[in-house]
């Protein structure tokens, strides 16, 4: 089986699990490129929460990142960019791309699994609290990555609407994370948010250091390695545009940390 | 009840003037909530007002959606149209 119909027959597998809601990105898929994944693997496998991860790139030494997609099984923009990642070709560096984080989640629709919220499994310094959680840290960690990003959306905006976390980029308090979350925010403003939509401009969140149980604050607090949780807002933008600059943002956070696609792709 | 003074409310309460203002108000405002792509600076006002409308409810009834202020917010610019066309009627009269 070469790569191509690996890949087809994982995605149909994890496509039936979801009712269809993914599988439409690749089986119709007719470009003449093979997508340059170098292999999948699968996390939980033949339980009801398995769900498969992607590895791109890795034809030189250059650093790795982690991308993951629905933690929030209501959190579109997310599954749905880190479904778009999975088409890039690298030019440096290499990628483990976990689209569908809380399958069960995204079947249902719904911002928790039945295990709850997988974004609250993950104390600094413990074991992670679910056998899920357990095994995407895992696969983190033996990642050694150089950057883990987290796609989410909230229901507003951060610092506008009191409790919504939307249209922000939290970096980890580890490395150069906040630097390159403030030039990141600062392009975004400039270059795609249009003038008209001053709430929808992005902000630099506050800074995470394991206080709370979520993926990226172990990230920085464990491995101490730069995290991202990158939120964009469903409050009046469109669900391309989510994705759009859901994908953009990763782009450009991964460009940061020396992970670079190759431009003609798009 | 004379004709004329129905007449004299239905133009101040339906009259193209006030459905002219709506339009101005909610159109360029809907459109870039479609496609982003189709924002304008036209979109302005009712963008600033649907932010409003959403800042001040969610510190009064958070436990709602924020797709709902889409009635509100389609009242508030019907009342805004009504005040600003009968402003400008009188000032043409
Ligand atoms: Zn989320």
């Amino acid at each position: 089986m070469n790569r191509r119909a690996a890949l087809a027959a994982g995605t149909a597998v994890v496509g039936t699990a979801l009712g269809g809601i993914v599988v439409g990105e690749y089986e119709g898929d007719t470009s003449p490129a093979v997508p340059p994944l170098s292999a999948t693997g699968t996390l939980l496998e033949d339980t009801d929460r398995e769900t498969t991860y992607y590895e791109l790139g890795g034809g030189d030494d250059g650093p790795t990142g982690v991308i993951i997609g629905g933690v929030h099984g209501d959190e579109v923009n997310g599954y749905r960019a880190a479904e778009a990642i999975l088409d890039w070709t690298l030019a440096k560096g290499s990628l483990i791309v976990v689209p569908w984080a809380d399958v069960a989640a995204i079947r249902a629709n719904s911002r928790e699994g039945p295990d709850g919220d997988l974004n609250r499994k993950f104390p600094a310094g413990e074991e992670p609290k679910t056998e899920l959680a357990r095994a995407l840290w895992n696969l983190i960690v033996d990642t050694q990555p150089e950057i883990v990003v987290d796609l989410h959306r909230s229901r507003g905006i951060f610092e506008t609407h009191d409790r919504w976390v939307g249209q922000a980029i939290f970096p980890t308090a580890t490395g150069d994370a906040l630097e390159h979350a403030e030039t990141l925010v600062q392009d975004l403003n400039d270059e795609i948010v249009p003038r008209t939509l001053r709430f929808h401009r992005f902000t630099v969140g506050n800074e995470l250091g394991g206080n709370r149980p979520m993926i990226i604050h172990k990230v920085g607090a464990d491995l101490g390695t730069a995290g991202y949780i990158v939120e964009l807002t469903e409050f009046l933008l469109d669900l391309e545009t989510q994705v759009d600059w859901t994908t953009l943002i990763a782009a450009r956070l991964l460009g940061a940390h020396g992970i670079e696609r190759v431009a003609a792709d798009r | 009840m004379t004709s004329d003074w129905v007449d004299r409310y239905w133009q101040l309460a339906a009259g193209s003037g006030v459905w002219a203002v709506f339009g101005v108000l909610t159109l360029p405002f809907v459109a870039a909530t479609v496609d982003v792509r189709l924002t304008t600076p036209l979109a302005g006002p009712g963008y600033v007002l649907f932010v409003g409308l959403t800042i001040v409810g969610e510190r009064i009834v958070p436990q709602y959606k924020l797709v709902v202020y889409w009635v509100p917010f389609l009242v508030s610019c019907y009342l805004l149209s009504v005040v600003v066309a009968g402003i400008v009627r009188a000032m043409r009269d």
